[in-house]
C-alpha cells in the first residue's frame, strides 16, 4: 500500500448524526419475523400444494406425472423389470458382449477416464450391493449394473424441466431435447446410473447407428431399457446378447417369466434404504 | 435509472479518481478474461471443468448458493434501513441486490450443460423440483428489485421482496435435503438444520456485505456514515452469525452422536479423509476459525465499536461462508475446480463488482445528497 493511501476496507469518516431509535430495531424485527412466519405457512414451498405434498414426501411424485407410453404393435407391461442370472455371466467375455451390444446400438461413446459414459457397467459385489462380507466367490464375482427403472425414481422428481420422466409401464426415460444439463438427477440417483456428456460425444463413436439419436454435449443419458425395441415388439439388446442370462418382462404379472424366475430363485436388488423400489433383480 | 446505468458507469470511470478508475479497469480486465474462459466452456463443454461423472455440484453451484444467499440477506438490511428512517439508502441497497442477483442467476445458468435452455425450467416446469422453485423465487425477486429501482411501488414491493428473500435460502437448503436419496443422503449435516442455517448465514452475510460495500464506496464518494447505524447492523450480522454457528454446532453434535456412515463424513471434513479431503480440511478449519473470531469480535462491544477493526471482523463472515459453502461442498468429494472454472467465476464476480462500484457511486453522488442519507 502506498504511503498515504487508504485500505479499501477502511471506514473513513463517521458522524454521530444518526438517530437510530430502539423503536426502529423492534419494528424491523417484528416485520422480519412476520415475513418469516408467513414463509412457514405459505404453500410456495416445493411440493407443498395439497396434492403434491404427500406425493413428494412419499417419493411418489413421479408416479403422478407418469406419461402414457408404448406402441400398438409393441411389447406391453404393467411394470417392466429385469432379472439377471449372475452365475451365467460370470466370465469377462459374456459381460463384455452384453455391454458392447448395448453401447453400440445406442451410440454410447467410448470416452476414456473420468468423463466416461456408461449405460451398463461392471462392478464387484461390495460396490454393487453395499455388502462387504460374503463368500469369497461372490466377492470376486462381477455384476452388471444399469438403471433400475425404479418405481419411485428420485431422478424424475428433481428434474426441473420434466426431461426425466416415467412412463405408465414403469420405464424411466430422459428426453434429450428437454434436458438442460443441471445434473440434479445424477445427484439424486443413488445408483450412479446416469452419465453426463461433458463433451461432444460424436468424435468418440467408432460407428454411428443411424436409427438412434447421437446425443449433444451437455445433456444427461442412461439406459432406456431399449424402449425403441420394446415398442417395435423386440426384446432389449442386453437380453438378446446374453443368451438366457438376462430376462426382461412384466413384474406386475405374477405369471410372467420374470416373476416366475423370482419365485423359483433367491433374488436380491441393489441397496434400497429410501424405498425407490428398483426393478432390476439379481439371482445370485 | 436502470436504462442509463451503462452511461452512468462510463461517465464515472472517466471522471473519477485514478484509484477508482484503476480498480474498475482491473475488474473489467478480469471480467474479459472470464468471458474468454466462458466462451471456451461454452464451445468445449464441461470437459474443461474439474467435474467428473459424480454429478456433485461444482464451484458454480457453490457460488450460486453463496450469491443468492447474499441477495436474500440484503433484504433484511433494506428492511432495517427503511424501518429506521434511512430509506435514502434504498436505491443503493437495491442496486447491490440487483448486482448480486445477477451474479447468482449467471452462476445458475453457467452451471448448466446447456445454458441456452435455462428458461426451459419455466417453459416445461416440474412443480416437484426444488430447482424450479428456487429459480422462480430468484427471478421474481430480481424483477421486484428492478421495479423498485425504477421507482415503482417501492414501499409496497418491500414485503413480497422480503418474503422471497426469506424463501431463497430456505429453498436452497431444501434443495440439498430434497436430493436425499442420492449421494446427498450422506450430506455432512442434519438435513433439517440446513434451511434455517442457510437463512441465518444469508442474513449475516447480507448485513456484513452491505456495511463492507458502504465502507468501500466511502473511499470514492462523499458521504458520512453514522456510527450507531453501523454498530446496529454489525450487531444484527453478529446475531445471525451466532444462530448460524449454533445450527452448525447442532449438526456437529448430531454427527458425533449419530456416527452413521453419512453423518460421520462431517467429522472427516475436519479430521481426515486423506489427500482428497486435504483442501476441505484446511477450508473447514479456516472457515470455522474465521466465523468464531468474527463472532467474538462483533459480540464484544469494545471490538465492535472499534471502527478500524470492524471492517475486518465483518469481512470474515462472508469469507467464512465462501469457504464453507461456496467452495467446500465440492472439495470434500475430491473435486478441484479447473482454471477455466476459476476464471469464469472471478470474471463474473468482477463484472458484478464493477457494476456495483460504478453504479453505486453514481447513486451516492447524484441520486442522493448526504443530508438525504442520514
Ligand atoms: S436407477 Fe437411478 S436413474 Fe434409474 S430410475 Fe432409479 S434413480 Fe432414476
Ligand atoms: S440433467 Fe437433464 S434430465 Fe437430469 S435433472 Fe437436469 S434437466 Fe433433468
Amino acid at each position: 500500500m502506498r504511503p498515504g493511501s487508504r485500505c479499501i476496507l477502511s471506514v473513513g469518516r463517521f458522524s454521530e448524526a444518526g438517530k437510530v431509535a430502539n423503536r426502529s430495531r423492534r419494528k424491523f424485527l417484528r416485520t422480519f419475523g412476520f415475513a418469516l412466519a408467513g414463509l412457514a405457512g405459505l404453500p410456495v414451498l416445493p411440493g407443498a400444494s395439497p396434492s403434491a405434498l404427500p406425493a413428494a414426501a412419499s417419493g411418489n411424485a413421479a408416479q403422478n406425472t407418469a406419461v402414457p407410453g408404448g406402441h400398438a404393435g409393441g411389447l406391453k407391461a404393467g411394470r417392466w423389470g429385469m432379472v439377471i442370472f449372475t452365475r451365467k455371466i460370470a466370465g469377462v467375455s459374456e459381460r463384455h458382449k452384453i455391454i458392447q451390444a448395448c453401447h453400440e446400438a445406442h451410440n454410447v461413446p467410448d470416452i476414456p477416464g473420468r468423463h466416461a459414459i456408461k449405460w451398463i457397467r461392471n462392478e464387484g459385489f461390495a460396490r454393487s450391493f453395499a455388502v462387504r462380507q460374503a463368500p469369497e466367490e461372490l466377492l470376486n464375482r462381477r455384476f452388471l449394473l444399469l438403471c433400475n427403472h425404479c418405481s419411485n425414481p428420485p431422478c424424475v422428481r428433481v428434474c426441473p424441466t420434466r426431461a426425466g420422466f416415467k412412463r405408465e409401464d414403469g420405464l424411466v426415460l430422459v428426453d434429450y431435447g428437454l434436458c438442460i444439463g443441471c445434473r440434479l438427477c445424477m445427484s439424486a440417483c443413488p445408483y450412479g446410473a446416469l452419465s453426463f456428456n461433458f463433451c461432444d460425444p460424436a468424435p468418440y463413436l467408432r460407428e454411428i447407428v443411424p436409427d438412434f439419436p447421437v446425443r449433444e454435449r451437455g445433456v444427461v443419458e442412461k439406459c432406456n431399457f431399449c424402449v425403441e425395441r420394446l415398442d417395435a415388439g423386440l426384446q432389449p439388446h442386453c437380453v438378446e446378447a446374453s443368451g438366457e442370462a438376462v430376462i426382461a418382462g412384466d413384474l406386475s404379472d405374477p405369471e410372467s417369466r420374470v416373476s416366475r424366475a423370482l419365485k423359483d430363485n433367491y433374488g436380491i436388488r441393489r441397496n434400497d434404504p429410501h424405498g425407490l423400489e428398483p426393478n432390476v433383480h439379481y439371482i445370485l | 435509472m436502470i436504462s442509463n446505468w451503462h452511461k452512468m458507469a462510463k461517465a464515472d470511470v472517466l471522471r473519477n479518481s485514478p484509484a477508482f478508475s484503476r480498480g474498475v479497469l482491473f475488474l473489467l480486465l478480469l471480467a474479459v478474461a472470464g468471458l474468454v474462459a466462458c466462451r471456451a466452456q461454452l464451445s468445449l463443454g464441461f470437459q474443461v471443468s474439474g467435474l467428473a461423472q459424480t454429478g456433485l455440484p461444482g464451484l458454480y453451484e457453490g457460488q450460486f448458493m453463496f450469491f443468492s444467499g447474499i441477495g436474500a440477506g440484503l433484504a433484511a438490511a433494506r428492511l432495517y434501513c427503511r424501518l429506521s428512517g434511512r430509506s435514502g439508502l434504498d436505491p443503493l441497497i437495491l442496486w447491490f441486490t440487483f448486482c448480486v442477483l445477477l451474479a447468482a442467476l449467471s452462476f445458475s445458468a453457467i452451471n448448466l450443460g446447456r445454458p441456452e435452455r435455462f428458461f426451459y425450467i419455466f417453459r416445461s416446469h416440474n412443480f416437484s423440483s426444488l430447482r424450479f422453485w428456487v429459480s422462480l423465487a430468484l427471478l421474481v425477486y430480481l424483477f421486484i428489485t428492478v421495479l423498485s429501482l425504477a421507482g415503482f411501488g417501492r414501499k409496497y414491493l418491500m414485503f413480497p421482496a422480503v418474503f422471497l428473500a426469506s424463501a431463497i435460502p430456505v429453498l436452497n437448503g431444501l434443495l440439498y435435503q430434497g436430493m436425499s436419496e442420492g449421494r446427498f443422503h450422506d450430506f455432512p449435516l442434519h438435513s433439517a438444520l440446513l434451511a434455517p442455517r442457510f437463512l441465518a448465514s444469508a442474513v449475516s452475510c447480507g448485513l456484513a456485505l452491505l456495511l463492507l460495500g458502504l465502507f468501500l464506496l466511502r473511499n470514492f464518494a462523499r458521504f458520512d456514515l453514522d456510527a450507531k447505524f453501523v454498530k446496529t447492523l454489525a450487531a444484527g450480522s453478529a446475531c445471525a452469525l451466532a444462530l448460524n454457528v449454533f445450527f452448525y454446532i447442532l449438526g456437529a453434535a448430531d454427527a458425533f452422536y449419530n456416527l452413521s456412515a453419512g453423518r460421520a463424513r462431517f467429522l472427516l471434513l475436519f479430521f481426515g479423509g486423506g489427500d482428497t479431503l486435504r483442501f476441505a480440511n484446511i477450508a473447514m478449519w479456516l472457515s470455522a476459525v474465521l466465523a468464531l473470531l468474527a463472532l467474538l469480535l462483533l459480540l464484544l462491544p469494545r471490538t465492535r465499536g472499534n471502527m478500524h477493526l470492524l471492517p475486518w471482523s465483518l469481512a470474515m463472515i462472508p469469507l467464512s461462508a465462501l469457504l464453507e459453502q461456496g467452495l467446500n461442498f465440492n472439495a470434500w468429494a475430491g473435486y478441484t475446480p479447473s482454471l477455466i472454472e476459476l476464471l469464469v467465476s472471478a470474471g463474473l464476480v468482477s463484472a458484478c463488482l464493477a457494476l456495483f462500484g460504478t453504479g453505486g457511486r453514481r447513486i451516492l453522488r447524484h441520486a442522493l445528497t448526504p443530508v438525504k442519507i442520514f
